[in-house]
């Protein structure tokens, strides 16, 4: 065991490169991205009936004038000192407006996941052990109902049943006040919309992987010697079935944050889902480059995480202790 | 041993076990009226080729079969109860508790991602239902050093890939003691090992015979194996238990051709332990496609008219030894 810590930061510290260089690709992406987007900008922002003369000083002064490899290195210079560029609608650095709404994305997010483990797994765990019995066939149907329906009719559809029809739940927004219980009343339907197709496809995941390491030897060893089957299930084989179902939920990250968007938009949440909405209709790309570029690092860090994550759901990939 | 096995009350008593299992060839009669007594305090040899049967009838005993299990017929007899009959629950309770099993693979049979503490302490609760961590941990600790392996306190924190086959086999060994069983059942515990580490693992069962004096089931590879380890020996061949008794006796005079095909496959005791017992002419029936009669005729040197009317039924020879043989 002395051995396996160094082991595990050294790998950590070779993930967290490799994740620094992907941001590094997405930065590089993103501001090629923009020499694309259609649209004099600073034309669009200032209206038709702007004059040359003041479209032109605009442009100046967000530096859409200069040669491209003076704007990239200007940009990459500025991206690494949080400086993420002004909101060209209010004036205000993007950066504050990202900090602002992050952390109400990050809670949407986290509910959801939250939501989809805590009923997935059980399901899972249930259906592996009573395969083709009607809550096993029930929850594949299901699952891949929700799979099928893209996000924001879930959202559109919690939404018109439970807080317009039977009114159970708040209709739009957050709550600014500190009233925790209106708070979670407002995340409950946004958080639902993004977990239930999730809450499929984590229990069918986990039932095949389940399946499989039900079948293995060691499994047959704890049955021999009489440990109960909940301890066997729970314990002893979900542990090894998680890794491929936390895999694909790290890949999956992404579009549970696309999801988050649309989420946001469809209950008026604020986070960077409106924030990016926004910005996209008003053509303000700092705006817009700022939460790609957050989401793109969500999505990484994400992923750094589930790997690491491996290393503690198999003790085989800490080499060091070998003997 | 002053009474013999015969006379004394078994500890388990086989009668006409008949296990099937559903196949996509129809059903494959896996074991057919086995009849079989493990007496108390003795260590019982199975032998057979691969695909004779024993796994199927060590794992009847404690009812681990597989799912696909479509007919199982007969008696276990044990402690005044029929396995058989015994309700599910009642039947896991004696898992772990009197009946404890050792696999032929040990690289499988421990969880991958887990601690040997871990696993041990889990492996004992049936049998110590109220003990403390701590205590399961120490007495783990201290059968992990029984049955040597160095340094075993300090290792209950390792995980099995941490350790080599002959050592996982003997953490296997230290669970099955740890549970104290009426009935140890051994499924070709040194198979997977190489010959070196085969030799200390049979010595270690031979040296741990001094402290546990419960019944051992030790399916064997080997007849070798057998006239080495064993009190008595059960021959099997396509899910028939064609001969039985005490081994010394067994092996001295074999009665049935194939019990002799064996011997004769296996050069001595020593040289021979991986002599293959496949190298009998011919091959072991399908399961599903049984023959008439004697299920040995098609390679039985000694096949007659006699043999391919009806299956020859385990006769008593008496001194404890039974065939299944139309011409003995
Ligand atoms: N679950 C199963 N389904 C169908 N056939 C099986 C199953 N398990 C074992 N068998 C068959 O039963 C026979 C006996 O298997 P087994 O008891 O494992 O033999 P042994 O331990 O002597 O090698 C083999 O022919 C094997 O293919
Ligand atoms: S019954 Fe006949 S075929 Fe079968 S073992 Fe005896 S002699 Fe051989
Ligand atoms: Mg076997």
């Amino acid at each position: 065991m002395a051995g396996a810590l160094p082991v595990l930061l050294r790998h950590a510290g070779q993930r967290l490169a490799s994740t620094l260089l992907v941001l590094a690709g997405a930065v590089a992406l993103l501001f090629v991205l923009t020499l694309f987007i259609s649209g004099n900008p600073a034309q669009v922002l200032l209206g038709p009936r702007a004059t040359p003369e003041a479209v032109q000083a605009f442009a100046q002064a967000m530096g859409l004038d200069r040669p491209v490899h003076e704007r990239f290195a200007l940009f990459v210079w500025n991206v690494l000192h949080g400086d993420l560029g002004t909101d060209v609608v209010s004036g205000r650095p993007v950066a504050a407006l990202v900090v602002e709404v992050l952390p109400y994305t990050v809670t949407l997010t986290l509910s959801a996941i939250a939501i989809a483990v805590l009923f997935g797994v059980p399901l899972g765990c249930y259906a592996a052990t009573h395969p083709g019995s009607v809550l096993d066939r029930a929850a594949a149907a299901v699952s891949i109902g929700f799979i099928a329906i893209p996000n924001f009719v879930v959202a559109i559809l919690l939404l018109l049943v439970f807080s317009i029809w039977l009114d159970w739940f708040p209709v739009l927004g957050v709550s600014r006040s500190g009233d925790i219980g209106d708070q979670l009343a407002r995340l409950a339907l946004p958080a639902v919309s993004l977990a239930l197709g999730w809450i499929g496809y984590i229990a069918r995941l986990l039932r095949a992987s389940l399946l499989e390491v039900l079948g293995e030897p060691h499994i047959r060893t704890l049955r021999a010697y009489g440990v109960p089957d909940r301890t066997i299930v729970y314990k002893y084989a979900l542990k090894p079935a998680a890794t491929p179902t936390v895999a694909i939920l790290g890949l999956g990250v992404g579009r549970l944050l696309g999801g988050a968007i649309f989420a946001e938009i469809v209950f008026a949440r604020p986070g960077i889902g409106t924030l990016v909405y926004d910005a996209i209709s008003s053509r303000n790309y700092p705006v817009v480059q700022a939460c790609v570029l957050v989401v793109v690092a969500l999505f990484t860090l994400t992923n750094l995480a589930v790997d690491l994550s491996y290393a503690w759901l198999d003790p085989r990939i800490r080499r060091a202790g070998d003997r | 041993m002053t009474a013999s096995p015969q006379e004394a009350e078994p500890l388990i008593a086989i009668r006409d076990l008949s296990v099937s299992f559903a196949t996509g060839a129809g059903p494959a009669d896996v074991l057919r009226n086995v009849s079989l007594d493990l007496g108390r305090g003795r260590v019982v040899g199975l032998v057979g080729e691969s695909g004779s049967g024993k796994s199927t009838l060590a794992s009847a005993i404690p009812r681990l079969l597989p799912r696909n299990l479509s007919r199982l017929e007969g008696s276990i007899r044990y402690g005044g109860r029929d396995l058989l009959a015994l309700p599910d629950r009642e039947l896991a309770a004696l898992r772990g508790t009197r009946f404890a099993m050792i696999f032929q693979d040990p690289m499988a049979a421990l969880n991958p991602v887990f601690r040997i503490g871990t696993q041990l302490v889990d492996l004992q609760r049936a049998k110590r239902p109220k003990d403390r961590r701590r205590a399961l941990l120490a007495r783990a600790a201290a059968m992990l050093a029984r049955v040597g392996i160095p340094d075993a306190e300090r290792r209950l924190s390792d995980y099995p890939h941490q350790f080599s086959g002959g050592m996982r086999q003997r953490i296997m060994i230290a669970a099955a003691l740890l549970a104290e069983p009426d009935l140890l059942i051994a499924d070709e515990p040194t198979t997977a090992l190489d010959p070196t580490i085969e030799g200390q693992i049979v010595a270690l069962i031979e040296e741990l015979r001094q402290d546990y004096r419960g019944t051992i089931l030790l399916i064997a590879h080997s007849l070798g194996l057998v006239s080495q380890l064993c009190d008595d020996v059960a021959v099997l061949y396509a899910g028939t238990l064609v001969e039985s008794g005490p081994a010394a006796a067994v092996l001295g005079d074999p009665r049935h051709p194939y019990t002799r095909a064996l011997l004769a496959c296996e050069i001595g005791p020593g040289v021979a332990r991986r002599a293959t017992l496949a190298s009998i002419p011919g091959e072991v029936p399908d399961a599903t496609r049984l023959p008439q009669g004697c299920v040995f005729a098609p390679r039985c040197p000694q096949a007659a008219e006699p043999c391919r009317a009806a299956v020859p039924p385990l006769r008593t020879l008496g001194s404890g030894r039974s065939v299944a043989c139309a011409l003995v």
